[in-house]
């Protein structure tokens, strides 16, 4: 009893203190936050060129080659600068009949345009496509932790049209 | 002119003084205490002994005030008789309650807060000095309607983000407009902060008073002049930025483990330097290691004001000073999950920038300023301005490249004004103003013009009947866009104030901004960041605004308790230039491309619940910000906008806090988004400062905690705001 009528001022004194601490922490380190670590799976791509050798240009005309994928269809070659909505190979062989590339850590969903890029020229938007995954209509999935594949056919004397035709996604 | 003149003689003759003596309730005098005939541009500011005299008032009923910063603001009404002194003492209270306010930027002539007719928000020296501010946008952050955008000031959602080109918000020193020559921005480190005396914000277009850039409104900074006995003031600080808090980010950016510093310190004297002339000059060097990575600034700043009093009525005010600051500037970020780090944008397969820049900028300006009480009635006032600015990269190794590979830029040019007042209660002003600029940039095409002079001619006219006061406002501008090609723009507005007692009045305003598209707007050819091509067909933005609001000050025993102001808006804005991506250039472009209409309202409060121990001030803005072309929000506008704050002072202890709330914009623009990751990713603002203190023998110590909760927060796509950081201010007054 005697103890108790000590500590009871002191408590009152102090629990508006200790409220106005565990709000004022509670609030803290909110607002904006990264993203979660994205989930991922695996894409294997095999690429067979037609025709093969005689479709390949010369070394000279090829400024870059690499598989793209992408997780929206393009309407201009501007749209292969969205990086931040795509991914590619690193530069795939010149000169060759055909190549299998493996791309890990692929982020899942769905990808309805996909296919070999050529740069064509030094200006910065001198990509065409050169062939593109035609299977399920052009667009598959990538699911966490499974290993997805497909293929492409290019042709450097017949590529796709471009901008492509619009696409319905189901 | 004759009939001025005429005029002029006719009224000289018919002239009376008022003298008398400011002092505290404790007999102390109050030296520096301001006394001015309220609508009028007489006054005089105490000397040492507290006494005051305006020697020329011409014949005729006026109501006085007193003000001193710290005391109650006193307002007599007096009658002015021919060949006659009128004594007139002032006792000031010294209370904290709060005081008229006197406000220059929306008429060009001194007036009560109370009768102007337009929405301005003023922050005080003490506001600044309070807060530790460090420069301009720092101070802004605190005002009721504003929003910082990156860098960019949004006054009531008038420009959004442009990505640094072309301000909308004109930014006047002592009357003066400053802009920088090379992109039209605003330079927020030009005046140090402890010679403002306060900041006047005008929330609306002010085309009409200041010409091209008042889009959106006004930031007037007014300097203080020097005091009556020599007076040293030196403040020192320093802390840190807290350690990252998300590991993902302290993953990828080492030094975001450890606290980041900042510092700085600042040193100002002002004196008297003979009976007639004085002077202040200050010095400040800052250091900001930032909470980001590779956007670091240091900053030497040496800015100093003379005045030399030529006569009884007129005198001479030269400002001028030098900065040079170098900084890396982060310009975007890595992706959401590494967010502390500049990114990269890979424009093909050889081709990468960085999302950051590094640069020397020096700025250079110089402002004489010639005033002269031509008569009772007349006031004669002729300024001059020159504003430089060199802007060198640096390399690799941090030296500065050749300014041939960055941009060299001046402003120069001046204005006479007239101000008349043929009878008390009309107030007519006329002037004239002409500038030019020269700029040489590698960011301009090799067939940029240099140059884009600009005349103007405004004149404004005020006639009080009654209880009415009108406003009438024209100004006519001309801007050389290129050889042989000018661009002509008449800007009038109208206004109306209603007093509606003592302590109220309602206001009614039309006025319309426009804003000429800047050299490097239209010329600009680049592909160090982004690729941008030029359009030297750009036409100038304009707007037109509306106004209704009122604004009262309630006495509660004799004394005005709070303030406040409620106004309804609506602009609209045609023509506005914004980068938009264009797919057949393959590039960004300045393009002339939104129809919009702002619509909103905002209120505002300033309250002393326990005068001189606590104070608040509040003030909400809505903004419902359409973009008429494409029936959209338009982009980077919050629709809610809170900003608040409150003092304690308890025994010796003086503490504050603000906070300031914004909703996450409607809309941000997508384009940003085609280059750089998660740019189309936003957020709303929570952001509170705190800060407590103490005086001890003249030295006055304060901590300050900045966005203590540590809220994370976009200031504009793709970068992050300020973490929590904390500072020790220390300083002290000799």
């Amino acid at each position: 009893m005697f103890r108790r009528t000590l500590l009871l001022p002191c408590s009152a004194a102090l629990l508006p203190g200790v409220l106005f601490l565990a709000v004022f922490l509670a609030a803290c380190d909110q607002g904006f936050v990264p993203p979660e670590d994205p989930l991922t799976g695996t894409l294997i791509v095999d690429i067979a060129y037609e025709n093969y050798p005689e479709t390949w240009p010369p070394t000279e005309e090829i400024y870059e080659l690499l598989f793209v994928a992408l997780r929206f269809v393009p309407k201009d070659t501007a749209d292969f600068l969205q990086l931040n909505r795509l991914i590619f190979s690193e530069r795939l062989q010149f000169h060759v009949e055909r190549q299998t590339v493996t791309l890990n850590s692929v982020r899942t969903g769905v990808y309805p345009y996909s296919g070999v890029a050529h740069k064509y020229g030094p200006d910065l938007f001198a990509w065409r496509p050169i062939g593109l995954v035609e299977e399920g209509g052009g667009i598959f999935v990538i699911s966490p932790g499974e290993t997805t594949r497909v293929s492409v056919s290019a042709d450097f004397l017949d590529p796709p049209p471009f901008p492509p035709p619009e696409i319905e996604i189901q | 002119m004759l009939w001025i003149l005429a005029g002029t003689d006719a009224v000289r003759a018919q002239h009376g003084a008022v003298a008398g003596r400011v002092t505290s309730s404790t007999g102390d005098p109050l030296p520096g205490a301001n006394v001015v005939l309220l609508g009028t541009t007489y006054g005089d500011a105490a000397a040492l002994d507290g006494t005051y005299r305006i020697g020329t008032a011409p014949v005729g009923s006026y109501r006085i005030q007193a003000s001193s910063l710290g005391f109650a603001t006193e307002i007599r009404q007096i009658d002015v008789a021919a060949n006659e002194t009128i004594l007139v003492d002032f006792v000031l209270e010294p209370i904290e309650i709060e005081s008229r306010e006197i406000v220059v930027t929306t008429t060009r002539h001194t007036a009560d807060a109370g009768d102007i007719p337009a929405s301005v928000s003023v922050l005080t020296a003490e506001d600044l000095v309070v807060r530790n501010v460090l420069s301009l946008d720092d101070a802004l952050q605190y005002v009721p309607g504003v929003q910082l955008t990156g860098n960019e000031v949004n006054i009531r959602g008038s420009s959004g983000f442009s990505y640094n080109t072309g301000s909308r918000i004109l930014l006047l020193v002592d009357g003066m407009p400053m802009l920088s020559p090379d992109a039209e921005r605003i330079p927020f480190d030009l005046i140090p902060v402890h010679q403002i005396e306060r900041i006047e914000v005008l929330k609306g277009p002010g085309s009409a008073l200041y010409g091209g850039g008042a889009l959106g409104g006004i930031i007037h900074i007014l300097t203080k002049t020097y005091p009556a006995k020599p007076e040293t003031f030196v403040e020192a600080y320093g802390g840190a930025y807290q350690p990252a808090h998300h590991a993902v980010w302290r993953r990828q950016w080492e030094a975001s483990k450890k606290p980041r510093p900042l510092g700085g310190i600042a040193i100002n004297h002002a004196r008297p330097l003979s009976p007639n002339t004085g002077l202040w000059a200050n010095l400040t060097y800052r250091y900001d290691a930032s909470h980001l990575n590779m956007n670091s600034s240091r900053s030497l700043q040496g800015f100093s004001k003379f005045t030399w009093r030529t006569s009884p009525d007129s005198h001479v005010n030269i400002l001028a000073g030098v900065n040079r600051k170098t900084r890396d500037t982060f310009i975007y970020w890595n992706g959401a999950r590494d967010a502390l780090n500049p990114g990269s944008t890979n424009l093909g397969s050889s081709i990468s920038s960085s999302g950051t820049s590094d640069n020397r900028t020096q700025h250079v300006s110089l402002m004489p300023a010639y005033t002269n009480a031509l008569s009772t009635s007349t006031l004669f006032q002729a300024k001059a301005r020159l504003f430089g600015i060199f802007i060198q990269p640096l390399d690799d190794e941090k030296k500065p490249r050749p300014l041939s590979k960055g941009t060299i830029g001046f402003r120069y040019g001046g204005e006479v004004q007239l101000d008349y007042e043929p009878a008390p209660g009309r107030y007519i002003v006329a002037g004239v103003s002409g500038d030019a600029n020269f700029t040489n940039s590698s960011f301009s095409g090799a067939d940029a013009p240099r140059s884009q002079p600009e005349i103007a001619a405004f004149t404004q006219w005020e006639e009080e009947i009654g209880r009415i006061k009108i406003t009438g406002g024209l100004r006519f501008d001309t801007y050389r866009i290129r050889q042989g090609q000018t661009l002509r723009k008449l800007s009038p507005r109208a206004s109306a104030t209603i007093s509606m007692g003592p302590s109220w009045t309602v206001r009614l305003a039309y006025g319309e901004g426009f804003r000429a598209p800047s050299v490097l707007e239209r010329f600009v050819e680049s592909s160090d960041h982004l690729p941008i091509v030029s359009n030297p067909d750009l036409k100038p933005e304009t707007s037109r605004s509306y106004e209704i609001g009122v604004r009262g000050q309630p006495l509660f025993g004799g004394a005005p308790l709070f303030t406040i102001d409620a106004a309804l808006f609506l602009s609209q804005y045609r023509e506005i230039i914004e980068p938009k991506f264009t797919p057949e250039e393959r590039a960004f472009r300045f393009t002339n491309f939104t129809r919009a209409r702002i619509a909103g309202g905002e209120l505002e409060l300033r309250a002393h619940i326990l005068p001189g121990r606590a104070s608040l001030h509040a003030g909400y803005t809505y903004l419902d910000a359409q973009d008429l072309e494409t029936e959209e929000s338009l982009a980077f506008r919050s629709a809610h906008l809170l900003k608040t704050g409150a003092t304690l002072t308890v025994g010796p202890l003086e503490s504050g806090v603000d906070l300031r709330l914004a909703s996450a914009p409607e809309r941000v623009d997508s384009d940003f988004a085609r280059f750089i990751a998660d740019a189309e990713l936003s957020s709303p603002i929570q952001v509170m400062d705190v800060r407590i203190g103490s005086s001890w023998r003249g030295i006055r110590a304060t901590l300050h905690i900045r966005n203590a909760l540590n809220y994370h927060y976009l200031s504009r796509p793709a970068l992050l705001g300020s973490t929590r950081h904390a500072f020790l201010q220390i300083s002290t007054r000799m």
